[in-house]
């Protein structure tokens, strides 16, 4: 285990690090910013891959995806690709040169909005 | 040539209209072609999940390559969400920084929240947008938007989507007066004289969406109003005769009027 977690029970277990909302979310914005050390790679990769399946909130609605989906990929699913748009990730908008690299996480918020008739 | 300059680029129409209200996106181009626009307003909104992918979308139909989109703010009841709103329209149309502020203050008369709306502008000028912003016709308001940074001050004729025409002629006049940017009456209008009194009045500009898109033939009521708006901008420019209560001097000679024959003879 990483030297940085206490040395508690909880945190000396894989499986409760796993399920650790909190630890899954760094793990995310680990890989998501590209700041991993190399020997530290596998240990990440375990806690990323242990969740078989995330739910995000795409304008409104709830919806399950395949861990490690990038914004692309649900662009595709959704048959939203090719299509100009613009996407906010939790609040943040995300530039559509970050859309192939940009991993997703549970409970993500998505808002995808295009230009419609108004005055 | 006597062309709007609006974000440092020239236009030969001083009409501008919204893409809503009509029946399907084939009458919205019609329309949008009849009027001679050079610029449309568009509204941004959630794309549908679920649909249909072959689905056409309103830019297949009105292309940034041939019209200035202006991304607006409609819906928005506070400045946070119109800052949102404008930063995701930019996103969209890459980089594209013409947008057109409007914050409401109440969704039964859509009239504009003012408060909120200087405040927006103020965080949109300092993130690099060119603003036009929708707002009343309150002459203070005006010049505060105007030092704020706007590039364009819209003043309403009356309340969005009520076709009442401009109920204020004397503080648009004043707005006018004090304006070094560009004013363009938005809101309000609903036929062809209503757009022309607004040039007549010194407006640079008139946007409108309701006028052509709730007419019973838009095709034909968006041609009248790019007339409208060329007939008005050219009174203006050629200067009206003075209003009199009453004026002895009548177009025709007063000299060689043959003999009166009896009645009614002048004194």
């Amino acid at each position: 285990m990483p030297e940085l977690f206490p040395q508690t029970p909880h945190f000396q277990d894989l499986k409760s690090l796993q399920n650790d909302p909190g630890v899954r979310e760094l793990a995310c914005f680990l890989f998501t910013y590209g700041v991993l050390p190399r020997d530290k790679m596998s240990f990440w990769y375990s806690i990323l891959h242990s969740h078989k399946v995330i739910a995000l909130s795409i304008n409104g609605k709830r919806q399950q995806f395949d861990d490690r989906i990038s914004i692309a990929q649900v662009l595709e699913r959704l048959e939203l690709k090719g299509k100009r748009l613009a996407l906010e990730r939790n609040g943040e908008i995300v530039p559509r040169s970050r859309f192939k690299q940009e991993m997703l996480c549970d409970g993500d918020k998505l808002e995808i909005v295009i230009a419609v008739g108004g005055g | 040539m006597d062309n709007l300059i609006i974000a440092g680029k020239s236009y030969t129409s001083r009409l501008l209209v919204g893409t809503g209200k009509y029946k399907n996106f084939a009458e919205t181009r019609a329309a949008i072609e009849a009027s001679g626009t050079q610029i449309v307003t568009v509204a941004i909104r959630r794309t549908n999940i679920g649909q249909n992918a072959k689905e056409p979308s309103l830019l297949d139909f009105i292309p940034p390559s041939r019209y200035t989109l202006l991304p607006n703010t409609a819906g928005c009841y506070s400045a946070e969400d119109a800052v949102r709103t404008l930063r995701l329209a930019r996103e969209l149309l890459d980089g594209h920084s013409l947008v057109k502020l409007e914050v409401l203050g109440d969704p039964h008369t859509l009239y504009p929240n003012v408060v909120e709306t200087l405040s927006a502008a103020e965080k949109l000028v300092k993130e690099g947008f060119k603003v036009m912003v929708y707002t009343s016709d309150d002459p203070i308001v005006a010049k505060q938007l105007e030092e704020t940074g706007c590039i364009g001050i819209m003043p309403l004729a009356s309340l969005i989507g009520s076709g009442m025409g401009i109920l204020n002629p004397y503080n648009l006049q004043i707005i006018i007066e004090n304006a070094k940017v560009p004013v363009l009456v938005d809101a309000g209008v609903g036929t062809a004289s209503d757009a022309t009194v607004a040039m007549e009045l010194g407006c640079d500009g008139v946007l409108m969406n309701t006028a052509i898109a709730a007419a019973r033939d838009p095709v034909l009521m968006a041609c009248a109003m790019k007339k409208a708006v060329e007939a008005g901008r050219e009174a203006y420019l050629a200067g009206r005769m003075p209003k009199r209560l009453y004026s002895a001097v009548p177009s025709s000679p007063t000299k060689g009027i043959i003999a009166a024959s009896g009645k009614n003879q002048a004194a």
